[in-house]
């Protein structure tokens, strides 16, 4: 799974909602959508988009349909996150050291 | 433990100099590290980014052709020691109200500096509190970074 999906998949504020909602635990699409302003078949589509992106799997429950967060997809989009202040604070370090340097 | 998007991003660096020094660094002169060519909105067409005095003080990067974007505003300023400021590139502040907070202390010969960007899940709250559409941006910018550095 590429980043740049899950980042393309969580560009939509309601695929965040959903999201959310799957933070409390596996749901069904009928649960997800009795908490949100979406109807269902709305929330079935989302789910679409964000397990193709792998940040949500499914499983069958009897007759019904789990949806869960996937740990991995969220992962490596928070390395990503992390990635790009670690990378602004490494600058950062160099130029007040040098700045620094100059000074004594 | 469940991973998310939506926690605070924490990052703690140490640095071989004063705080006094670190925090002028970090504001006056962060056109001098922030790599605008790879994290910004334009990229390649980048001239400057700089903390300026407006309706408050804000953090605003310039291209060369003299197109604007404001980063966030300064909402907390401690010199040498703490620094807080929204942060929504290319984005209204209501589309992408995020924050981000740096706090700068004595440790050893050097300081110690703490980067938290929080309010990620701000946005999904607010589809929740509105019943209603929300046309979030913050992420679009993060895919503006990532495309930038490949």
């Amino acid at each position: 799974m590429a980043y740049a999906e899950a980042l393309q998949a969580l560009g939509d504020g309601t695929r965040r909602a959903v999201l959310e909602e799957l933070r409390n635990g596996p749901q069904a699409v009928g649960d997800i959508a009795a908490r949100l302003p979406v109807s269902r078949p709305a929330v079935s589509q989302h789910l679409r988009v964000l397990k193709e992106a792998g940040l949500v799997t499914e499983r069958q429950d009897g007759t019904r349909r789990l949806y869960r967060a996937d740990p991995d997809g969220l992962a490596e989009l928070r390395e990503y996150l992390d990635g790009f202040w670690e990378e602004a604070l490494a600058s950062f370090k160099a130029a007040a050291e040098r700045e620094e340097g100059r000074k004594t | 433990m469940t991973v998310t998007p939506t926690e605070t991003i924490r990052k703690e660096i140490y640095v071989d100099a004063a705080p006094e020094t670190a925090f002028r660094v970090f504001t006056e002169q962060i056109a001098a590290w922030w790599p605008l060519g790879k994290y910004g909105m334009f990229l390649d067409d980048a001239e400057s980014v700089t903390f300026e005095e407006r309706d408050g003080w804000q953090l605003v990067e310039k291209a060369k052709d003299g197109r604007e974007s404001v980063w966030g505003e300064v909402v907390e300023y401690e010199f040498a020691s703490k620094l807080r400021m929204t942060w929504h590139p290319g984005k209204e502040a209501a589309a992408m109200p995020t924050e981000v907070e740096v706090t700068f202390a004595t440790s050893g010969d050097g300081t110690t500096v703490v980067l938290e960007h929080s309010g990620w899940e701000r946005a999904g709250a607010e589809v929740r509190a509105t019943r209603s559409g929300y046309d979030g941006g913050w992420i679009e910018v993060l895919e503006h970074y990532r495309r930038a550095s490949g």
